[in-house]
């Protein structure tokens, strides 16, 4: 393991999975906690959504294209996982109902919505990955930027795993009804996402 | 709309937020370059600032004050003679010293860049080298080195704890 990609996809990897620094991780618990596991399918459009915007904004601030002040990506990025968890208690329910349709409506909604934040999270990632450059490297850029974010997308679908499984043990044998799962999962995102956004402050 | 005035209210009994200025996570930085011109590896060292103090005064009770105005007189031997226990080369199998050039704050006030260089290397066969700078103080430290070798080959390393060193051959 001595290789540019290599070590990037692990920092990418590492950097979303972990524990100690669970921002990433909250956003896509609530972003996946509406969903059954056997609705896998509308996840993964989900989080491609969420992966096509971070992508675009992690490549255009780490090439020098676009610049954001950090708190400011600090403060937004838990105001992102706040509306997620609103917006999951406070949709629709009749259209929980297993439709057989991949696209619906609300999907598309929360495809845009995915797409959106996706954006506001590239930025946050993008400043983990440019205090890790050194002058001189910038031959290995492009390297560096595809290994990191494959490492991401890793890392991302292995929360994602976790979450539909813990759902499935949920509502399977343990019979919790999905509307107090998604209650539950919603309005621990929505505190823990409060807590962070008091930590960090309001930069303006 | 109640909600964000809520948190406007309980926002403005807090302290001022220093974490947002705080980097998040123990990183540091290494590049190690060999010059066939001047028969040397010079060596680029990216350290934060706070987490260097932290490792430091565990070593000693003086703070040192790095890159400010009021910099202990010894910060330099102290940050030198610290590195020299946390990183360790070998060329060819065999233990290289390096001396101390220098050392400038980066531009962002957060962390210090250090020079470093070992001279007389005549040939470079195979680098190993071993870099657990602030693994002791933090267990979550991450310490990249890379390296740009003879013939245009190059090396890459991500050290963490209970994984901090690696060779390269060229």
């Amino acid at each position: 393991m001595s290789s540019v990609f290599s070590t990037y996809l692990q920092l990418g990897f590492d950097h979303i999975s972990d524990i100690t620094a669970y921002d990433h991780i909250l956003f896509i618990v609530a972003l996946c906690a509406i969903y059954r596991l056997r609705e896998w399918r509308k996840v993964l459009i989900l989080v491609t959504a969420f992966t096509v915007g971070h992508s675009i904004t992690l490549a255009l601030a780490v090439l020098d294209i676009i610049q954001f002040p950090g708190d400011v990506i600090e403060f937004l990025i838990p105001l992102t996982i706040l509306i997620t968890s609103i917006y999951n208690v406070t949709r629709n329910e009749s259209l929980d109902q297993p439709s057989g349709q991949t696209f619906t409506r609300s999907l598309n909604i929360n495809y845009g919505f995915a797409l959106f934040f996706g954006l506001i999270h590239g930025m946050g990632f993008s400043n983990f990955l440019k205090s890790t450059l050194m002058p001189g490297q910038e031959s290995e850029l492009v390297t560096q930027l595809l290994a990191f974010n494959i490492g991401i997308e890793l890392g991302q679908l292995l929360i994602v795993c976790c979450i539909l499984v813990a759902s499935f043990i949920a509502l399977n044998p343990l019979n919790i009804h999905q509307r107090d799962w998604r209650l539950f999962i919603s309005g621990a995102t929505a505190g823990i996402s409060l807590i962070l956004m008091l930590e960090v402050g309001v930069p303006w | 709309m109640i909600l964000l005035s809520i948190f406007l209210l309980i926002n403005s009994f807090l302290p001022g937020s220093a974490a947002a200025e705080d980097h998040k996570f123990h990183l540091s930085k290494c590049q190690i370059d060999y010059s066939v011109a001047d028969q040397a590896l010079q060596i680029t060292l990216h350290i934060f600032i706070d987490d260097l103090e932290e490792a430091l005064q565990t070593q000693s009770t003086d703070q040192l004050f790095i890159g400010t105005f009021q910099e202990h007189e010894g910060a330099d031997q102290r940050i030198f003679s610290y590195i020299q226990q946390k990183l360790k080369l070998e060329v060819d199998n065999e233990a290289v010293n390096y001396g101390f050039v220098g050392k400038e704050v980066s531009e962002d006030l957060q962390a210090v860049w250090c020079y470093l260089e070992v001279t007389e290397v005549a040939s470079l066969q195979s680098l190993s080298v071993s870099n657990d700078i602030l693994m002791e103080t933090f267990d979550d430290q991450k310490n990249i080195v890379a390296i740009s070798g003879p013939n245009k080959k190059s090396g890459y390393f991500l050290f963490m704890k209970g994984k901090s060193s690696g060779t390269v051959e060229f």
